[in-house]
């Protein structure tokens, strides 16, 4: 055997074994989720969300949307957090230097006024030009600010608020009428909780009435559909089963809820990464394991919220890029946890399993897939070897895309029929057949451009939500920019 | 939120799959790892492979069947069940009435669960006799079997459903539950048991039940906001476990800053005196309760001032903000003159808080406002009073265009 059909034959090696590992891994922590999520469906029943509200025990929440250029979907976003189910909220909008007609929108729709404000400028961020309050919903406060990026209009948002407890929620979504009340709930229920993400789901081909996600269908692009299944299996088993562990290490940008001090702490959302919402929860878990501080970070698949997901190739594309580069560069800055004791299972597995199966991950497979590939081709490796493995990871990947879809037939607002949950089925099989190598690549060669580009937004074209209260609309999310 | 049944068995049906997988995959790892590959071993590891195909495709059927399974037949079983509970909403509403006899024997699920709707939903003698409905039955003894034994899930919805029915009689099971080692069971039973108590009208019992749930509390040290959860769903009976709660021997600081804190809340004015002590209280959170309990309240005793005028210069920011909150209590010219200077604090909170006591003063308050926003010496003072001011301002435009 030559030099090079030896380096081919241990890359299949380790690849194979990659693969293997990855697979029993993936497994245990859908298992773990699972489980997580039957006890949780358990934990809070409606009879303790009405004393909560009935009984005046619940922490008052700030709600930050930071948007920049959402003049599409930014009145019907805040017209659902405004008319939320909660005792005791404010809304936040942080237009960051938007250049469109966000403010105009907002100035119209909710009748605001400029109004000279004192606040904590206890984060420092790009200047707040003006503060409007509106003259119709008393807790909304909208504020304009020169552009400085997501992280820093959240900032800017945080400084603003008022209540203990702030949630950013992403202008481009709607939250479920109780969402606020069921994330809350672990706030009340453990002094020591810090931070808590809820479950994203995607919003395209659902029935939007009044602000809320009334009614779902499946939409009618496939790649639409494929994140479906991508997102039930991120949030139901991922992380759901790290959360169970104590080891979360991400809470979505789009909807968590963050105690004030905690983040102040640590110095807020930095700026300087695509991927803010990470690094700040690596950073709460720091800190709080530095100060020896008792702290939990948890998710919890009861509160939802629904995202507008891309529906063409390029955004999407341009998304997971920015998302990818956004984990290395937060893997990187937190380099001192990996496979460091001081932070327990955090530092010892979780991190380690992020570098290995997340950040370097799409390396591994495309350089692996590749090197089967070739191997295959020059009769290094049996053909059939080859395409056995290749089915394997397929029908893997399917069983985890419907495990998480049995998961979300459990959810009382699921997709309600039965070829609904057979477009699913096939979903998750084409997702495999194509696209999560096409992400994968893209992921890949996102891998080679990290460091480039911060402090953007990220720009991805939106139909919008629809904001008449009625009569029932679709988003149809087809015509985007 | 969630259908509550068919997950465990979906569960179990996941094990099996991922077991499935997982043993050839294990297998496929080991022989890898032993050297096996190229051309001599490709028949070896294809065969392995083949397995692992096959056990893979095995896992996808049993799982994609379930859930086409479920999706299809729980649409149709929560059709008939809600059909059949409403038929038995209706059915022991007769009952109550006396248009309809009462059923014989045990009764079905949907029965149980309209019964304990009704329970909800009925307040007075007919609540009661739906309680007694419910133990005739023998739901109540079912239930309180289901909460003691059984899997996780199994257990939390029997104890929600005997804490929907807050059936005395099942009171010291759900206290025993507080025992329990799994903290969710623990915590699940104590609200329950809150609520049940909530319905104790003999005072002995109500006594004795606040005792056993309070000690169960100490004894499994719940967190801060599961007590005060507890204290507040105690309703009228919230007296006898505070009393429990604030005289055990060495009671934790959570458990007394969350019966202060429920004091507070319910507006309990016979507990005013008890919470004197705990202003001074070594613990800061403690303390900051028993500010928060007083502004709550609504009382100050002439004896205390000295300790909230002192608080007001506390080193902890929330000791003073919630101190600048109680100030509002001190007699008016003190109270003007303390907020006033508060006004100045270091911290923006405080300085928010000290407004907003201001606020509430009422006109005195206000003018007080008005000349601490002209003349303060402190520029952050001076901002913040006119904050205050342009908020009440905004609050009355906003109450004209409303």
């Amino acid at each position: 055997m030559s030099m090079f059909e030896a380096v081919l034959a241990a890359l299949g090696v380790v690849t194979i074994v990659y693969f293997a590992v990855l697979s029993l891994l993936y497994g245990a922590f859908a298992l773990i989720g699972l489980r997580a999520v039957i006890l949780e469906s358990r934990q809070t029943s409606d009879t303790e969300l009405r004393d909560l509200m009935e009984r005046d025990v619940f922490k008052p929440v700030s709600i930050i949307v930071p948007a920049f250029n959402e003049e599409r979907s930014i009145v019907a976003a805040v017209r659902s957090f405004v008319t939320l189910h909660y005792p005791k909220f404010e809304v936040i909008v942080i237009s960051d230097g938007s250049t469109d007609g966000t403010m105009d929108r907002l100035i119209e729709a909710f009748a605001l006024v400029e109004e000279p404000r004192v606040w904590a400028r206890t984060l420092s961020t790009e200047p707040v030009t003006r503060v409007m309050r509106s003259l119709r919903d008393p807790g909304l406060i909208v504020a304009e600010k020169a552009n400085g990026g997501k992280a820093d209009a959240v900032n800017a948002g945080i400084n603003l608020a008022r209540y203990p407890l702030v949630a950013p929620v992403d202008s481009d979504c709607l939250l479920d009428a109780q969402a606020i009340l069921r994330a809350t709930r672990n706030f009340v229920k453990d002094d020591s909780m810090i931070a808590v993400g809820g479950t994203v789901r995607p919003l395209n081909g659902a029935t939007v009435v009044g602000g809320r996600a009334t009614a779902l269908r499946m939409p009618r692009r496939w790649i639409e559909r494929l994140q479906i299944v991508e997102y039930a299996r991120a949030f139901f088993l991922g992380r759901a089963g790290w959360s169970r562990m104590g080891a979360l290490l991400i809470i979505s940008g789009a909807f968590g809820i963050f105690r004030r001090d905690a983040v102040i702490k640590v110095g807020g959302f930095w700026t300087e990464t695509l991927g803010e919402d990470m690094e700040l929860v690596m950073r709460l878990h720091k800190e709080f394991a530095r100060s020896g501080l008792p702290y939990r970070i948890v998710f919890s698949p009861d509160p939802i919220c629904w995202t507008e997901v891309p529906s063409d190739l390029p955004t999407l594309l341009r998304q997971r890029s920015r998302w990818h580069r956004g984990l290395l560069t937060n893997l990187w800055r937190h380099r001192d946890m990996l496979c460091n004791p001081r932070f327990g299972r955090l530092g010892m597995f979780a991190v380690p399993f992020f570098w290995l199966f997340e950040g370097l991950g799409p390396v591994i497979e495309v350089v692996g897939f590749t090197s089967l590939l070739v191997s295959a081709a020059l009769g290094i490796l049996d053909m059939q070897v080859f395409w056995l493995f290749l089915g394997l990871a397929v029908l893997h990947g399917m069983v985890l895309s419907q495990v998480a879809a049995g998961v979300e037939a459990m959810l009382l607002q699921r997709y309600p029929s039965t070829s609904d949950r057979l477009i699913l089925f096939a979903a998750s099989l084409v997702e495999f057949l194509g696209f999560h190598q096409l992400v994968a690549v893209e992921r890949f060669l996102a891998t080679f451009q990290t460091g480039a580009r911060r402090r953007r937004w990220g720009a991805m074209t939106r139909t919008g939500i629809p904001s008449e209260p009625s009569p029932p609309s679709q988003v149809a999310a087809s015509s985007r920019r | 939120m969630w259908r509550r049944y068919g997950d465990v068995t979906f569960a179990v049906i996941f094990s099996v799959a991922i077991s499935l997988e997982a043993i050839p995959l294990g297998y496929l790892t080991w022989r890898l790892a032993a050297g096996i590959f190229g051309s001599s071993g490709g028949a070896r590891l294809g065969s392995v492979l083949l397995g692992a195909v096959g056990s893979t495709t095995a896992a996808l059927l049993l799982v994609t069947s379930y859930v086409l399974a479920y999706q299809h037949v729980s649409a149709r079983h929560e059709l008939d069940r809600a059909q059949r509970r409403q038929q038995w909403v209706a059915r022991w509403l007769g009952v109550l009435s006396g248009a309809a006899a009462e059923p014989a024997g045990s009764l079905e699920t949907e029965a149980v669960e309209a019964l304990l709707a009704l329970r909800e939903t009925l307040r007075g003698s007919e609540s009661a006799r739906v309680a007694e409905l419910l133990e005739r039955h023998g739901a109540v003894v079912e239930l309180e079997r289901s909460a003691e034994h059984g899997s996780v899930s199994g257990r939390l919805d029997a104890i929600v459903a005997l804490s929907n029915a807050r059936i005395p009689s099942a009171l010291m099971t759900l206290v025993n539950g507080v025992y329990d080692s799994n903290q969710l069971i623990s915590v699940a039973s104590a609200r329950a048991a809150a609520r049940t108590l909530a319905r104790v009208d003999d005072l002995f019992d109500r006594d004795r039940g606040a005792s056993a749930l309070a000690r169960a509390m100490e004894t499994q040290e719940l967190p801060y906001g599961i007590v005060e959860e507890v204290v507040v769903l105690a309703e009228e009976s919230a007296t006898s476990l505070i009393a429990v709660l604030l005289q055990h021997e060495r009671p934790r600081a959570p458990t007394v800053r969350a019966a202060i804190d429920g004091i507070g809340r319910l507006k309990l004015l016979i507990f005013a005196e008890e919470v004197v002590p705990f202003l001074t209280h070594a613990d800061d959170e403690v303390r900051g309760a028993a500010l928060r309990a007083v502004s709550r309240l609504g009382f100050l005793s002439e004896a205390s001032h000295g300790v909230v005028i002192a608080a007001l210069a506390d080193e902890v920011d929330f000791i003073r903000i919630h101190a600048a909150t109680a100030a509002r209590l001190l007699p008016p010219t003190q109270a003007l003159s303390l907020l006033s200077d508060r006004l100045g604090d270091r911290s923006w909170w405080v300085r928010r808080a000290a407004a907003d006591a201001l606020v509430g003063l009422g006109p005195a308050g206000l003018a007080q406002l008005g000349r601490a926003a002209r003349e303060h010496a402190d520029r952050f003072a001076r901002d913040m009073a006119e904050q205050a001011l342009r908020d009440q301002i905004s609050n009355l435009v906003r109450a004209v265009v409303a």
